[in-house]
Order: structure tokens, then sequence, then C-alpha cells
């Protein structure tokens, strides 16, 4: 008895040791915006910015959503086309501005893709204040969706902290 | 007598318990030994620096297909633009701009990055920016750099089929007044001769040399970067 109460306590300890330690976690907080412009917008570029977006979302990420003329007033800029453009400022201070659970945005990425013009442009802005800049053309660029997911994934952690 | 079988089969028990316990965790051993010998042998089969200086036809023989498709010695000079007939071929290029000297960490993975680049593209020769063309590259990583087709490539760049761009932000002192590395702000790879081609990513995220190339999954698009190569010699 004395034994298999032993036992138990070894395999016990093996499987408490083994869950890693989560207190304080949190999922990042990203909001993803199509920017293709209504003009451009076709078949092929929807399911182009969808591929970003189911390779900007896994485990550890919560994807809000917002279309563009929200977005526009969170950033407070009335020209959508000049996004790459924008101060970095323009980004990191609307984190604050929206709120999931008193919880800020970590991270705001723009994504515009026109598979009919070989061009996938991105903006992301990570906790750390920075902002980066992607750019992809000359060749199908909707094949490599999946890829400038990953970049853009990377630089919303940036200085990420729970 | 009966009592004292049962306390032995009891014993047995044990033992056989003990024993299984103790083959499990040997096996696990074993296993995680076997595991991490294999990731060492792949990392050296990856290995990629001597075996692509040394040897540069065994690259060749891996059959990556960029690395096949980055050999500049490759007959398409006749029917590519009339600039590249006047350029004579060179392999892919491979460009670090750094403001003032980068610290030893950072140079030794800007050298592990170009070990990972080589194996994956073929053949890379890196060059040190002229003064001259330090404007021009600084360039790439700008805003409105590159793809937008505004470009400014040196003409001592362009018989590249390709380029791979890192810019290493300058190292800042923190409060002890050490030099601390900002890691990478910029990667670019494109086609000198048709800069709207490729990819870029600028910005201080923060992110180092080595995590940036450990993901160096830009093959498939250095792949996809040369293909249009072949397309526009077909």
């Amino acid at each position: 008895m004395k034994f298999r109460a032993t036992l138990v306590a070894i395999f016990a300890s093996i499987l408490w040791f083994h869950v890693p330690a989560q207190a304080g976690d949190r999922d990042l907080e990203i909001l993803v915006v199509n920017m293709t412009p209504d003009a451009a917008s076709d078949e092929a570029s929807r399911t182009c910015f969808q591929r970003v977006l189911r390779g900007i979302r896994n485990d550890g990420t919560h994807l809000l959503r917002r279309g563009e003329t929200g977005l526009l007033r969170l950033v407070q800029r009335d020209d959508p086309r000049e996004f790459m453009s924008w101060p970095d400022e323009a980004l990191t201070d609307a984190h604050s501005r929206v709120q999931t659970h008193n919880i800020p945005l970590d991270s705001i990425a723009l994504v515009d893709c026109r598979p009919s013009e070989q061009s996938l442009v991105v903006r992301v802005s990570s906790p750390s204040g920075a902002t980066s800049r992607i750019r992809l053309g000359g060749f199908a660029v909707e094949e490599h969706a999946a890829f400038v997911a990953r970049r853009i994934r990377d630089r919303a952690w940036a200085g990420w902290s729970p | 007598m009966k009592k004292s079988a049962g306390a032995v089969l009891f014993r047995m028990k044990r033992t056989t318990i003990f024993a299984c316990g103790v083959l499990i965790a040997l096996a696990g051993c074993g296993s995680e030994a076997s595991a991490s010998g294999t990731s060492a042998s792949s990392l050296a089969a990856q290995e990629p620096s001597r075996a692509a200086s040394a040897a540069p036809e065994q690259v060749e023989a891996t059959g990556e297909p960029e690395a096949a498709a980055a050999e500049p010695g490759s007959e398409e000079g006749g029917s590519e633009s009339e600039l590249a007939q006047n350029i004579e071929p060179r392999p892919p290029l491979f460009v670090v701009l750094s403001e003032g000297e980068p610290l030893r960490s950072e140079a030794r993975e800007i050298d592990g990055a170009e070990r990972q680049i080589r194996r994956r593209i073929g053949e890379l020769e890196r060059i040190e920016i002229a003064e001259a063309d330090r404007a021009a590259v600084r360039s790439w990583f700008q805003p409105e750099g590159l793809v937008v087709g505004n470009a400014n490539v040196p003409v001592a760049y362009r018989g590249a089929p390709i380029i791979v761009a890192i810019e290493i932000a300058a190292p800042v002192r923190n409060r002890r007044g050490r030099r601390v590395s900002q890691g990478v702000t910029g990667l670019a790879v494109f086609r000198p001769d048709q800069p709207s081609t490729g990819f870029v990513s600028a910005g201080p995220a923060g992110i180092y040399v080595s995590s940036y190339i450990e993901e160096f999954e830009l093959a498939p698009v250095a792949a996809a970067i040369l293909a249009t190569r072949e397309g526009d010699a077909s």
C-alpha cells in the first residue's frame, strides 16, 4: 500500500513538473485590417487577405477585426492610401484606444494584398512602440501569404509583456 | 510457507515494477540521446560554409532548385535586357549595412547568416559597401524604397541575379555604458535589374540576426524571385 502511494506520488510529481507555468500569461491582442482599396479588391485579394489572417491566427493570438473606416477613426487619419507613411505614433498611440477586458492592443497589422498587381504590402506595429514595413512584389505574392503572416507575427510580438 | 511465498511474489512484483521503471527511464534517456544525436548530425550535415566554399559543385548536387537557379554561369545573358548584356554576370550578392563597427557577437551572427543563405541559394558573394554606395543601399530599407520601383541600385551590383541585404542597427549603450546590439532592422531580397521584384522588411523590430536567419524561410521567396528571371528569358 505504502509502495503504491509512493509510486503515485512519483508519477504525480513528474506530471506536475511537465506542465509549463502559465501564471500571468495572456494572448497577444492584435487588430488586423484589410487595407486593399475597394477599386483593387477582388476575389483573389480577399483570398490572399484570408490566408494572411489564417497565418497570424494561432494559439497565443487574440485576433480583432475592424474595417478601414473604423481604423481611420482609431488612428485619427484621413487617407487610407497613405498608411505606409503614417508616423509610427499614429498606430502605437492607438493601441490603448482599443481594449478587450481592460487589456490594450499589442499590435495593429494593416494588410494590402493585390495578387493581380503582384503586390503585398504590410505595416505592423509592435508593443515595443516601433512599426515595421513589409513589401513583397513582382511574383505570385498570394503564394507567400503564410510566409508574410509569420513575419507579421514575429514583429507583433516584439517587446510584448503580459 | 504459503505466506512467505506470497511475500516473495509481492517482492518480485516490486522488483519487476522497479525494473520496468528503470527500463523506461533508460529507454527515455536513450531516445533523447539518439534524438540529440540526430539533430547534431543533421546540423553537421547542414553545416554549409565548408561544403559551399570548398566544393561549390556539391551545393548544386543537393538538388535545391534555387541553387541551380542562382547559378550565375548559366547562359541566359543573351536574351536578357540591354542592361544585363553590358554588365558582367556576378554570383548572388550578400550585403551588410551597418552603422559603425558591428559588435563581435553581431559579426559572428552575420557570418552564420551568410553560411545559411549560401546553403539556401547556392553561391553567394559578400561585398563591402563602398562609401559612395552607402546612401543607395540605405535607401532600400526606406519606406518608399525598392518595391515601389524607385530603388537606387549601384551599377556594381547589377550583374547579380539576386541581392540579399541585411541592415544592422547601430548598437546603443546601456545604463552601465556597455554597447548593446539592436539587432536586424532590415532585410531585402530582390533582383537588382528589376528592384520591384523582391521582398523587403524594414523596422526596428528588435529581432536579432540569429533568430532572423534561423527562420530564414526566404528560400521559397528567393526561388520565386529567381524564377521571374527565367520567365524573362523564355
